[in-house]
């Protein structure tokens, strides 16, 4: 069996809180991240969903070693990393890489479009200079650019050929991994499409794993085999795509799922979307218990066990590759459909 | 009954041959209760059009020309004094971003206030009651609490709601809300979209409401405007627009875009990115990103022509049949 292209376990990242304390209190943190245990394989795009401030950016930061990690362990491609010691990091770098939301700041302005292309070899090692200009050309062709553009800058690009030059900085030295943050959030929809497309043919034509984070469902429907769902820094669910959209077995899974506006279809009735109370609640006032029960409309229909506040839920391996952490995943699918 | 009627409301700026339209010939009409939706992708003109509308533009940097029609008077010609007495009472408006339309060093309380008796005299205990009474008509919980709060210690989902209570404090027959969701998170969207919905039922509201969306327009709005470029490329009943797109670019933008219920291999972006002002093509201003542009398309603008004799109307000459006229300018 192939190693997994990214392997983490009970990993936790705690933040300072600026919760106002008293004076002879210690500063206190709050855990944004807490015991995440994911995988992906080669060839596959896991998407990363979840509410704002439910600790994506964080996660993914912690991956390629941009926020220091309270515990846990990282595996990338069967080599465990740690990334504080300065020898992992440069690992790290080669192994796991970027790319951010927004195009027009993630680029160096002065610098042309060839040079940034040309810094992960140098960085790295991995080419001759004599050899650099066609590795750069033959980039620039990989993600859907004219090779002669290299000369440019980045003021000379539209948001979209700024997001294949980000990518094209990305994959230069075939990472096992690419933690992608957003990455069409900012372009305007009729050129995600662009990006989407290519993203796909980077994971079939060359193997291409990556975390795919985003915002929005459909898109990570699509483009990803699996998904995991973030609440309040935890993960919720996980499965198939297509099976977790159609089926959730966590509640806020389906909540999230049904307030995707979509067009309708012709001659259907739209069903009704589960509207969830409130906003999510701060990291310094997790809900005891199922830290979703404050919002849960499950909760509510089953006339709010007493389990549900006492007990928190683990995320439990289902059947057919799926995880809940909720204590009724077979309710959910069925339930949502009266909610 | 016809609330506002726009009429070949244009916004360009520069002078003579050194100038670029950035809303090009608007025209539309809206009745109360009613819902209309503008969508298009940045760029296209969304909110200068809003902003036009309300009469909110510059009028020193931009040409305006063209009608808005509210309620029987023309917006483009009221006194300053007059359009300032309408806007905020009988015509609101609620931005994308509700940060930066709050200030950030008054409480909420005190801004609903101010907002209150900046047209209506009234004892400060009159308005906060009536602030109190908006807050809680918009959701939002704990509401005197809320009052008390500086904008810095509200969610996005609750700085849009109290937007969204300034707005309606005199019970506006129009509000026009750009991207009003479009900084928020999927349920709080769900969210605010009922309740706009509510209002607008309730209050036999008006609302243009500008989005990128096509699924927040399916679900909201009675009629739509796709924009392209600041030209309305098709317009019509919500549903019918989107069943049967008629225009290249509506169809381009339904099919870019994947869907959580049915399953596509490869999606089938649009070539190329929307132009800017200054560098859109001649005639058709999609045609450099058409699949379907034929020779004439260069010549001129398409005009609108109407589909199957409904109030579905579509600017292609694919679908009007003619060739364009050469320009005789
Ligand atoms: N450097 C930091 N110091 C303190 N708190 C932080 C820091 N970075 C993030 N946080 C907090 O950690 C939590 C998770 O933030 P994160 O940016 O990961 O969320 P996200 O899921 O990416 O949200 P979004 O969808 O808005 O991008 C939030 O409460 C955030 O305020
Ligand atoms: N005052 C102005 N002067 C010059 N160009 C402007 C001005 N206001 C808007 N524009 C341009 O007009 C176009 C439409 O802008 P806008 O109405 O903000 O679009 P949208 O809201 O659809 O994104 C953009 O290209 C923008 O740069
Ligand atoms: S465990 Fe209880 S509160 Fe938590 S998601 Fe499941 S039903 Fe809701
Ligand atoms: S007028 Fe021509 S270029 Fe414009 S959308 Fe129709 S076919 Fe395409
Ligand atoms: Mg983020
Ligand atoms: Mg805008």
């Amino acid at each position: 069996m192939t190693n997994p292209a990214l392997n983490i376990e009970n990993l936790s990242v705690e933040f300072a809180s600026s919760a106002p304390r008293g004076v002879f209190e210690a500063p206190s943190t709050f855990r944004a991240l807490n015991n995440i245990t994911l995988s992906v394989n080669p060839g596959e795009v896991l998407g990363l969903i979840g509410e704002s401030g439910s600790g994506k950016t964080t996660l993914g930061k912690a991956i390629v070693g941009l926020v220091e990690q309270s515990s846990g362990s990282l595996v990338v491609n069967g080599e465990a990393l740690d990334a504080t010691k300065p020898s992992d990091r440069r690992k790290l770098a080669r192994q796991v890489q970027m790319v951010f939301q927004d195009p027009y700041s993630s680029l160096h302005p002065r610098k042309t479009v060839g040079y940034t292309l040309a810094e992960p070899f140098r960085i790295q090692k991995t080419a001759e200079r004599s050899n650099e200009m066609d590795l750069v050309q033959a980039l620039l062709e990989r993600v859907g650019l004219n090779p002669q553009h290299a000369a440019r800058f980045p003021q000379h690009f539209s948001g979209g050929q700024r997001q294949r030059i980000a990518i094209a900085r990305a994959i230069a030295n075939s990472p096992s991994i690419i933690v992608a943050d957003e990455p069409v959030s900012a372009l305007d929809v009729s050129v995600q499409a662009q990006i989407l497309n290519l993203l796909d043919e980077l994971r079939t034509q060359e193997n291409m794993a990556m975390l795919f984070i985003s915002h929005d469902l459909s898109v990570v429907r699509h483009l990803c085999q699996r998904i995991a769902v973030m609440y309040l820094g935890e993960i919720v669910e996980t499965g198939p795509s297509k099976a977790l959209s159609a089926n959730p077995r966590h509640p806020y899974t389906a909540a999230l799922m049904s307030a995707v506006p979509r067009v309708k279809a012709k001659n259907k009735a739209r069903s009704k979307p589960i509207v969830l109370k409130g906003d999510v609640p701060s990291h310094d006032a997790i809900p005891c218990g199922c830290p979703f029960h404050t919002r849960c409309w499950l909760y509510e229909q089953k006339g709010r066990p007493a389990r549900c506040r006492s007990e928190i839920p683990k995320l439990v391996e289902q059947a057919e590759d799926r995880q809940s952490a909720c204590f009724f995943p077979e309710d959910v699918a069925v339930s949502a459909e009266g909610a | 009954m016809e609330l506002l009627r726009v009429d070949n409301l244009s916004v360009s700026v520069g002078n003579g041959p050194r100038s670029a339209a950035i809303v090009d010939r608007l025209s539309f009409q809206l009745s109360r209760g009613q819902c209309l939706g503008i969508v298009g992708e940045s760029g296209s003109g969304k909110s200068t059009a809003a902003m036009a509308i309300m009469g909110l533009l510059d009028k020193r940097s931009l040409n305006v020309s063209g009608a808005v029609e509210f309620d029987g008077q023309n917006l483009l010609q009221l006194s300053p004094k007059r359009l300032r007495d309408l806007q905020g009472t009988e015509i609101a408006m609620v931005f994308q971003d509700p940060m930066s339309s709050l200030n950030p060093v008054l409480r909420i309380g005190d801004q609903i206030i101010e907002c209150v008796q900046a047209h209506r005299k009234q004892p400060a205990k009159e308005a906060w009651s009536r602030a109190i009474e908006v807050l809680s008509q918009v959701g939002m919980p704990d509401p005197e609490g809320m009052l008390k709060r500086y904008p810095h210690q509200l969610s996005g989902g609750q700085r849009q709601r109290v937007m969204i209570a300034m707005a309606i404090v005199f019970k506006p027959r129009l509000l026009i809300a750009d991207e009003p969701t479009t900084a928020l998170d999927l349920t709080i969207q769900a969210q605010i979209l009922d309740l706009l919905k509510a209002l607008s039922r309730d209050l036999d509201m008006a609302v243009v409401l500008i989005t990128h969306d096509l699924g927040v327009v399916s679900q909201m709005s009675d009629e739509v405007i796709v924009l392209y470029s600041g030209r309305d490329v098709e317009r019509g009943p919500t549903e019918q627009v989107l069943e049967s797109p008629q225009h290249p670019y509506t169809i381009g933008l339904l099919s870019a875009h994947p869907s959580l219920d049915a399953d596509q291999d490869r999606l089938t972006p649009i070539p190329g990115a929307p132009p800017s002002i200054w560098e859109r093509p001649s005639g058709c201003a999609f045609r450099d990103r058409c699949s379907e542009a034929v020779g004439n398309c260069t010549e001129a603008t398409p005009p609108q022509v109407m589909i199957d004799k409904s109030d579905h109307l579509v600017a292609c000459y694919l679908r009007s049949g003619t060739t364009p006229q050469r320009k005789t300018a």
